[in-house]
């Protein structure tokens, strides 16, 4: 049996790894071309069409790994927009110069919502749906904040489409680390 | 290959706070106008274009939605450029531009003394690009070459180093209107190109230079003017040759038409571009 010590540096080292990968996967896509190619335009549309899989999966996976121990969820999602502005300013916004705290708040919100959706208990019902609406949650906070900074709105004419696709991609974010974690037996809850 | 126009030239504006004496501006006698933001977002939703130069016969930075534009242009993922003569820039201004999601950032200088009353500006930005930790805006300076100021050039190749500038555009002066403004002849060109380009290895500087004027242009083969009252011309030297207006057919339809098509045909004789070497 690990010892409370042991057990309290393994979680924040997955803490650290799952934000760290995360924001490692963000900054090392080339997003421009892939969503040019499929016709997705931004604000954010790389959140739009991959926030599922570069966001809420490292997110919940680490919130699980803990054993969905209080706040790990959102500790590894304010990590995330942490780890990426140390490379570059978020969404390259430098006026005001505190644009990145939108960042965290947007990361925060995704960390509650899928901190909240695996209480009581775990099902893939559950999670899903919380996967999907984390990350349609942290993408409207991500677009209000670029809207109002630099008056850039997601097209209306396709806002139903890109928010079917960010729930979407949140789902199979969500529901992948779910079978991931049974099939291994890597979740200690 | 005149079908596809990837490149947009877009004039947010006719006015400007200077008067550089090779500049053609003053004799092309336009009206002084600013693009409608609503407009330019029409002309983008009706075209595609994959890179758009804000730089036309004004200054980009006296349209107050400027920024708003270029955010506007990258949210649609499209490669945007701005050239500036960078005297009213500052702090926030910069922190704009940064924001708005702008890819290349140029200062347009022609003579030394020129440079000397920007160079603060341009320090600014390349300290504040360096201290915000930007991959982007490339920041550019745009050197318009002519017999006048050949032996500048070298001065404000080091000058734009010292600056922190990271890349250098050499482009040929045309002024149709002022003969007293000459160009390079081939041989000088040559001489000076060869010279910038090592000096600029030296300096680890990115260098463009100006391919060979060919008929049809470079200009029009990949590329389209747009003025500020969004009249589609086929090019900036070419304000007055209206095509069609930009906000009622696709680009890609004008490029087809008669009209067009009958231009890129005569341009050999055309009195403009029989002149034209840039």
């Amino acid at each position: 049996m690990p010892t409370n010590d042991s057990s309290t540096i393994k979680n924040l080292l997955t803490i650290f790894v799952c934000a760290g990968v995360s924001a490692t996967i963000n900054l090392s896509i080339p997003m421009r071309p892939i969503l040019n190619s499929l016709g997705i335009f931004g604000p954010a549309g790389g959140m739009i069409l991959f926030g599922g899989f570069i966001f809420v999966l490292w997110v919940t996976l680490a919130h699980l790994i803990t054993g969905c121990k209080k706040l790990s969820g959102v500790s590894t999602a304010i990590l995330i927009p942490a780890f990426c502005m140390l490379v570059s300013p978020w969404y390259g916004v430098v006026d005001p110069p505190w644009f990145g705290v939108y960042g965290v708040i947007a990361f925060l919100v995704m960390g509650l919502m899928i901190e909240f959706s695996c209480k009581p208990k775990l099902s893939f019902a559950r999670l899903g749906i919380g996967g999907g609406i984390a990350n349609l949650s942290c993408l409207t906070v991500t677009w209000l904040a670029i809207g109002f900074y630099t008056h850039v709105w997601p097209s209306t004419r396709f806002l139903p489409l890109y928010l079917a696709i960010a729930f979407m991609s949140g789902v199979v974010g969500a529901v992948i680390v779910l079978v991931l974690t049974k099939k291994t037996k890597i979740c200690q809850s | 290959m005149f079908g596809s126009k990837p490149f947009f030239q877009v004039e947010p504006t006719t006015a400007c706070n200077l008067n550089c004496e090779i500049c053609m501006r003053s004799w092309l006698n336009r009206p002084i106008g600013f693009m409608d933001f609503n407009g330019f977002k029409k002309l983008l939703n009706l075209n595609h274009p994959t890179y758009i130069g804000f730089h036309g016969w004004g200054e980009p930075l006296l349209h107050n939605q400027i920024y708003d534009m270029i955010a506007y242009a990258s949210s649609r993922k499209i490669t945007t450029s701005l050239i500036t003569n960078g005297t009213l820039l500052d702090e926030k201004k910069i922190r704009k531009l940064f924001s708005s999601g702008l890819k290349e950032f140029a200062f347009g200088v022609y003579r030394l003394k020129r440079l000397e009353k920007v160079s603060e500006k341009i320090l600014l930005t390349t300290k504040l690009k360096k201290e915000f930790k930007l991959k982007d805006p490339k920041i550019f300076l745009d050197i318009t070459v002519y017999e006048g100021n050949v032996d500048e050039i070298p001065k404000i190749v080091e000058e734009a180093s010292m600056l922190g500038v990271e890349a250098i555009n050499l482009h040929r002066l045309f002024n149709q209107h002022n003969p007293s403004f000459k160009a390079l002849d081939e041989e000088k060109e040559a001489k000076l190109f060869g010279e910038i380009k090592t000096l600029a290895k030296k300096l680890k500087l990115q260098t463009f230079l100006p391919s060979k004027h060919t008929n049809p242009c470079r200009v029009v083969k990949y590329g389209i003017y747009i003025t500020w009252d969004f009249k589609v011309t086929p090019c900036c030297f070419l304000p007055k040759e209206y095509l069609a207006d930009a906000l009622s057919a696709k680009v890609k339809d004008i490029v087809k038409s008669q009209p067009y098509k009958d231009f890129v045909k005569n341009m050999g004789k055309h009195t403009v571009c029989s002149k034209c070497i840039i």
